[in-house]
């Protein structure tokens, strides 16, 4: 993400936040927050225990980012990936929009089909020795059972509402979302199945070697201490390092659901999107 | 072979509480924006650090970015940072941290330093790594904040103990971790009873003289890795000089530690520019000198010789001795009340007044570092700076953090001078101030390494000045002649000085220099016995040079 798309990134946020832009230029943004976004970035619960207490309404502050590094201003902080606010604006983000039923906005006259999709977004985890994150975004079509991959990419350029549009109706779903949500879970498991694994040996004749040192290391039998205190001692210490070993070195996958939602779209941009698929 | 894989089961429920409500869900724009904000912080590479590509503020050197990396990649996050003073091992720690952070390895962290560094961790972690790391004061922290920093001496008295027992923690570091080296003592045991997945021993000295130092700092961090202590012994023994001849020792300790030394860091070293500037005492501080000298009360030889040592800093200091003296023994005053007396007549100090010169001759504003010994020197120059309207602040081992880190700042904002009184080994980084005075010298030669390297260090830009101050035909001048300048200390960085000390067997070098002047009835004798010295001291350094054990 390099500054300029984070600085829209930014902006996008706070505005659709309900926030006032109060000055901008390029690599500065000074925003009037909300309450509401006061309370969550801010960092003053007494402030507002407070005045909600006195049932009077708070005054939420001002915040200047700096997204050019250059950039110098009074009370300002530089934002940057990487910078605990922006990761903090991250978290609120994700936490706050995890699932959605939307409709694509259509212009239309005539009356309009729309086709459901439930769409999901992943992170996939990979925890071995090291540890890497893949993203994905499937879409299943709710009626025939269609898969689309990279669908959140395919969508950049639709557009979607909180309502339907005018002269438009929902098709009901054949398949029901809970059992798409599980098909898309089974198209995962086959998709893991293709990948390589030679991390998952790798790390797993890690562990195996760093279990038998420490066996060796705490082996009762050649203990020369025989006082049944230290015996116990070192046998909790033992269990301590091989708990954190596994921890350490177990590989696994771990699939989380970054967010999903039930889209509405029409037979033609369906069509459009599947055919760009398979161009 | 095949993983465990985990499916995210919980979100179904989630949705559907949502999706059967009727009303408006999130938008199309904050639905987008999670989306991308997750992708954003996915990072898809098992290799090579991210870390550094998220701090753009910072400039990593090449030994401290292949440092971490080793640490991160080949060690397992598991390792000793064993780099010479100065080159960096806090950063290679906190980029390490960064690392694992930001990968989603490690979330909740403790660093035990010693209590007088836990500020400068904080702040460091903070401003340059952007984590957010809190010391410890209150009970309560230990459990509400992730990145927590504290001395072992508070961590492990109850009831922090009992408290940071009961958690589970991601990552732990040890700062000076050389002090672990005993397996029997209870700062080891309680380290060793940390729940604790990942762990950095950051040492300038993994090893001193016997080789279960290592063996004890390496079972911290894999058990068993070394085999059990009896094996051990019974296949290395105990003797660090061994350790030139196992090859697969060596080997074995270099998968688990990091050792940068300054010659391999290919950096260019500011130079160290080192003046000795002579002082002659007037005639009346010279007859006090002597007539001190020449007292004949045997008893008191190493009092006699301490008291010369402070006449040369300052009347002061001397007199404070003696009079501290009286007042234990009063039949000593027959000795000391005339020199007390005559002590009181003498005017300023020569050495002082040279101090004053030597500043009003630097360019104005010019910063200086002044160390000396004594704590009665410390007030007496700092009054002296005043009169002559020079801006000073004082700074002392025992001030506690904060008034440390204020001291500092006021030093590199506002005053020209910082008088110390104590090298503070572990203390504060002055890199932004060139000049040193050695106002008078510790006996002791890692002290004055360790004075120097508050600012010969990372991030000093200019050569570094030094000035030696000695009073000629005193015990000073032996020491600056016959033991600083044979061991070439000044000039060059010995960072094998600590080893070479203790291979040495000399548990306080001062004592030892004491002995010597006292034991001597001429000052042929202290030289030859200086020589001695120093000749052992220079060999020792070249042998362990040649040995180059841990690479």
């Amino acid at each position: 993400m390099d500054r300029h798309i984070l600085h829209q990134f930014l902006r996008k946020f706070f505005i659709s936040n309900g926030c006032q832009l109060l000055e901008e230029n390029d690599g500065l943004l000074r925003i009037q927050l909300t309450p509401a976004l006061d309370e969550e970035l801010m960092n003053r619960p007494f402030y507002w225990r407070y005045k909600k207490k006195l049932g009077q309404e708070g005054e939420p502050m001002e915040l200047t980012l700096l997204t050019d590094p250059e950039q110098t201003a009074e009370k300002a902080e530089h934002i940057h990936f990487g910078s605990p606010r922006l990761h903090q604006i991250f978290r609120l983000i994700r936490s706050s929009a995890q699932v959605a039923r939307l409709y694509e906005k259509l212009d239309t006259n005539s009356r309009t089909a729309l086709y459901p999709w439930l769409i999901r977004n992943m992170s996939v985890h990979f925890s071995g020795k090291r540890k890497r994150t893949e993203t994905h975004s499937v879409g299943l079509q709710l009626l025939n059972g269609q898969f689309m991959t990279n669908a959140m990419e395919n969508f950049t350029n639709l557009d979607f509402k909180q309502q339907i549009s005018d002269h438009c109706y929902c098709l009901s779903p054949v398949i029901r979302y809970p059992s798409g949500y599980q098909r898309i879970s089974s198209y995962m498991l086959a998709y893991l199945d293709t990948l390589d694994t030679g991390w998952v040996t790798e790390t797993t004749s890690v562990l195996e070697q760093e279990k038998s040192l420490l066996a060796h290391f705490f082996d009762p039998n050649s203990q020369e201490e025989q006082d049944e205190e230290l015996r116990q001692e070192r046998a909790a210490l033992y269990d301590n390092e091989l708990a954190a070993l596994n921890r350490r070195l177990t590989p696994s996958i771990h699939i989380e659901t970054i967010n999903a939602g039930i889209f509405y779209l029409s037979e033609k941009t369906s069509r459009q999107l599947l055919q760009k698929k398979e161009a | 072979m095949q993983a465990h894989v985990k499916d995210d089961q919980l979100f179904i429920e989630k949705m559907h509480d949502i999706v059967q409500q009727e009303a408006e869900t999130v938008s199309w724009e904050h639905f987008q924006m999670a989306y991308t904000a997750a992708k954003a912080t996915n990072i898809d590479t098992f290799t090579g650090l991210v870390a550094p590509g998220y701090l753009p503020h910072m400039t990593f050197h090449p030994h401290q970015l292949e440092a971490s990396r080793r640490v991160v990649e080949e060690m397992n996050g598991r390792a000793i940072l064993a780099d010479e003073v100065g080159l960096g091992k806090t950063i290679e720690a906190g980029l390490v941290l960064k690392e694992l952070m930001i990968r989603g390895l490690v979330k909740k962290v403790l660093l035990l330093v010693p209590a007088s560094l836990v500020n400068q961790w904080v702040n460091e972690l903070n401003s340059k790594f952007h984590i957010p790391a809190a010391s410890q004061r209150k009970q309560y922290v230990w459990e509400h904040y992730d990145v927590i920093v504290s001395s072992i001496d508070l961590a492990k008295r109850t009831p922090h103990r009992e408290i940071i027992l009961e958690q589970d923690y991601d990552f732990v570091l040890i700062d000076e971790a050389h002090k672990l080296k005993n397996s029997r003592t209870k700062n080891y045991s309680f380290i060793q009873s940390l729940k604790k997945k990942y762990c950095l021993l950051l040492t300038a000295t993994p090893v001193q003289n016997k080789l279960s130092d290592i063996y004890n700092l390496v079972s911290l961090l894999k058990p068993g890795y070394l085999g059990s202590y009896k094996q051990f012994k019974d296949t290395y023994g105990d003797d660090r000089n061994d350790l030139e001849q196992h090859h697969y020792l060596k080997e074995l300790i270099r998968k688990v530690m990091v050792r940068n030394r300054r010659d391999d860091t290919g950096l260019q070293w500011t130079k160290r520019k080192v003046e000795t500037v002579w002082i002659d005492f007037e005639d009346a501080e010279r007859d006090v000198y002597d007539t001190m000298q020449d007292s004949t009360s045997a008893a008191a030889t190493f009092a006699r010789i301490t008291l010369l040592r402070e006449l040369c800093s300052s009347r002061e200091a001397a007199y404070l001795s003696m009079k501290k003296m009286v007042e234990e023994n009063p039949q000593s005053s027959d000795v000391y009340l005339p020199l007390m007396q005559a002590i009181e007549k003498l005017p300023h100090h020569s050495k002082a007044l040279k101090v004053i010169e030597l500043i009003k001759a630097a360019p104005a504003g010019e910063k200086f570092i002044i160390f000396t010994e004594y704590r009665a020197s410390q007030f007496y120059l700092q009054w002296m700076l005043k009169q002559h309207d020079i801006s000073s602040v004082p700074f002392r081992g025992g001030f506690k953090a904060g008034k440390k880190d204020w001291m500092r700042e006021l030093f590199e904002k506002h005053a020209q001078v910082l008088i110390a009184t104590e090298a503070g080994g572990e203390g504060i980084n002055l890199q932004f101030c060139s000049n040193m005075i050695n106002y008078d010298l510790p006996w002791n030669p890692m002290r004055l390494e360790q004075r120097i390297g508050r600012i010969h260090r990372f991030g000093q830009e200019n050569d570094v000045q030094i000035y030696n101050f000695a009073v000629r035909d005193t015990l000073e001048a032996h020491i600056l002649e016959l033991l600083y300048k044979k061991i070439n200390l000044f000039e060059r960085v010995i960072g094998n000085l600590d080893h070479i000390l203790a291979e040495l067997q000399v548990p306080d070098m001062e004592k030892e220099i004491k002995r010597i002047f006292a034991d001597s009835r001429s000052d042929g004798e202290i030289k030859v016995k200086l020589d001695n010295l120093t000749a052992v001291i220079s060999e020792t350094g070249e042998q362990i040079e040649r040995s180059k054990m841990h690479g």
